[in-house]
């Protein structure tokens, strides 16, 4: 079967702007970033740590507690090394990509590890992030344009175990 | 509730580039295939069920709406299952609890992608508000986790080469999967470009066109239908958010309270001796051990051992993705679906070259999202007693 030239590509320029509602809680996050601040908050339900901190806690459902200030060090919990080049990215390929547990929570936090040597960097990898210049802070992620070492790792983070209290509502 | 379930069509698309047709027309031809399974028209289904992925990937705004002619779904009630690549699971349980519910008689459940009108690494990459935009793509969410269970487990590197190489060599004696390659050697595996360390290229899934449907109805229909039904013994879905505190990405919890529904629904206490062949949902070749562990067919860090020692290879005592699985073809919307329908071919005695010898019990698996969403069903040849 003889087949017409295929059409490969239209055209359908569209642009619209959205307004996205952060919340009350994750907007407490976000409006420290733009003061260089990481903010966490703890669940009074299961005692764990947040940041960046939804409203609710996601394992037991209860209202978190009031922010306070992280010292925003924190290690690299897992990661994988970009190696290719794909559409839709915003850097050179090969970079790091980790999971960041900041020293003080629970959760973790998605970033670039940068200044090392993708090779360098390992598991248990001590980082601290680098900020952006006053004139670029804003109430996103953006406001740390990387996270990078500050020393060799000091333990075995396979080692730390994962918090073993089942997921659900707390009794009322 | 009602009596037994079972699924007794199953219709599939061949997965490849399929440039040569439209998006109704994938759908269509395994619409067609199902019905034709069970000797059934249109005129014999009650409801339809759509499984889909983000209308981004193929950039067909509500497909239930256009393919309402495609899928026979003309004065029907459609409904449309949307959970990430778990979508075709929940879909098919969904389309079973239709049933179950007394709603339809027959459902016929329809999944499909056609990625080659778009691109899905793209479509995965894109910023969020308030979040730096990481450019780090589908295999950029699973490499990190891998290496959290490679480190965790202490599995050698080589249990991911044989995966791959596993799944191929099945894939070979499928007609309708995308990647079929019987020479396939551990080590042209190894030498393949890594793309996200540590997942390298043919340790990853294809982006494929492709579709999938399924006829379920209840026992007394069953009971009547052409070919062997697969009886279903237990279904079950779970789901958890993506980032909470504590959360364990290599064994979500999600997944492990899942697959133990669906074995107490099915009263099996140990589903490593009592399941016949695992169907698993498969994306990048490290997920095989993990999903083992997850859906509790192996003990927590021994997933490894299973593939080590050949049990999960073709020949095995539990044979892990008969069909080629999602790493020899993964039309994202289909492809929970596709797992699920291979379990119900397996027990069925009606999966060709792929048919594991004596097949009773069989599990079809779907995860989704961020491993967010769970689903899994375990299917037989006998009525569930």
């Amino acid at each position: 079967m003889t087949l017409p030239e295929p059409v490969e590509t239209t055209s359908s320029p569209l642009y619209m702007n959205y307004t996205y509602v952060a919340g009350t809680g994750r907007s407490v996050f976000l409006r420290g970033l733009n003061e260089r601040r990481l903010l966490a908050r703890h669940c009074p339900g299961c005692s764990l740590v947040y940041a960046p901190a939804p409203e609710f806690c996601s394992r037991c459902l209860r209202p978190v507690g009031p922010p306070f200030e992280l010292p925003g060090t924190g290690e690299v919990s897992t990661f994988c090394v970009v190696n290719f080049p794909f559409p839709g990215q915003v850097y050179e390929p090969p970079y790091v990509v980790a999971h960041i547990m900041l020293d003080g929570a629970h959760n973790r936090l998605m970033h670039l590890v940068r200044e090392v040597a993708p090779e360098e960097v390992t598991i248990g990898l001590r980082v601290e992030p680098v900020w952006v210049d006053d004139d670029e802070l804003d109430t996103s992620t953006t406001s740390i344009r990387y996270f990078r070492p500050i020393g060799r790792p000091t333990r075995d983070v396979a080692a730390v175990p994962y918090a073993q209290t089942p997921i659900g509502p707390a009794d009322a | 509730m009602s009596g037994p379930l079972a699924v007794i069509g199953v219709g599939q698309s061949v997965q490849a580039k399929r440039r040569e047709v439209t998006i109704g027309a994938l759908v269509r031809e395994a619409v067609d295939e199902a019905l034709a399974d069970a000797e059934l028209g249109f005129g014999d289904i009650d409801a339809v069920v759509l499984s889909k992925t983000p209308d981004l990937f193929d950039g067909v705004m509500n497909p239930e709406l256009y393919l309402a002619d495609a899928m026979g779904a003309v004065g029907l009630p459609v409904t449309r299952v949307f959970t990430g690549g778990s979508v075709g699971g929940h879909a098919a349980i969904f389309g079973a609890h239709l049933v179950a519910a007394g709603l339809a008689r027959r459902v016929l459940v329809v999944a499909y992608s056609k990625e080659s009108e778009g691109n899905f690494t793209w479509a995965l990459s894109r910023g969020l508000p308030f979040s730096s935009h990481l450019g780090a793509g589908a295999g950029g969410h699973f490499a990190p986790v891998i290496r959290e269970y490679i480190r965790r487990s202490g599995a050698p590197e080589h249990i991911g080469w044989k995966v791959a190489v596993n799944h191929r060599h099945n894939a070979a004696r499928n007609p309708y999967a995308h990647i079929r390659r019987a020479d396939l050697t551990v080590e042209e595996v190894r030498q393949s470009p890594m793309l996200w360390d540590p997942v390298r290229y043919l340790e990853s899934c294809p982006s494929s066109d492709g579709s999938c449907a399924i006829v379920v109805t209840g026992a007394e229909l069953a009971r009547r239908a052409p070919r062997p039904p697969a009886w279903i013994h237990g279904m079950a879905w779970r789901t958890e958010t993506g980032h909470f505190a504590g959360r364990d990405e290599v064994n979500p919890q999600a997944g492990r309270d899942c697959a133990a529904d669906a074995y107490r629904q099915a009263g099996i206490a140990d589903p490593a001796r009592e399941i016949d062949v695992a169907e698993l949902y498969i994306p990048y070749s490290w997920y095989e051990p993990m999903w083992l562990e997850n859906t509790g067919l192996a003990a927590e860090h021994d997933g490894w051992r299973l593939v080590d020692a050949d049990r999960t290879a073709f020949g095995g005592d539990l044979p892990v993705n008969p069909s080629g699985g999602v790493l020899s073809g993964n039309p994202t919307g289909a492809t929970g679906l596709l797992r699920f329908a291979e379990a119900a071919l397996q027990v069925r005695g009606l999966a060709g070259e792929h048919q594991v010898p004596g097949a009773r019990r069989a599990v079809g698996h779907a995860m989704g999202g961020a491993s967010q969403f769970h689903a899994l069903w375990v299917v037989g040849s006998e009525v569930p007693g």
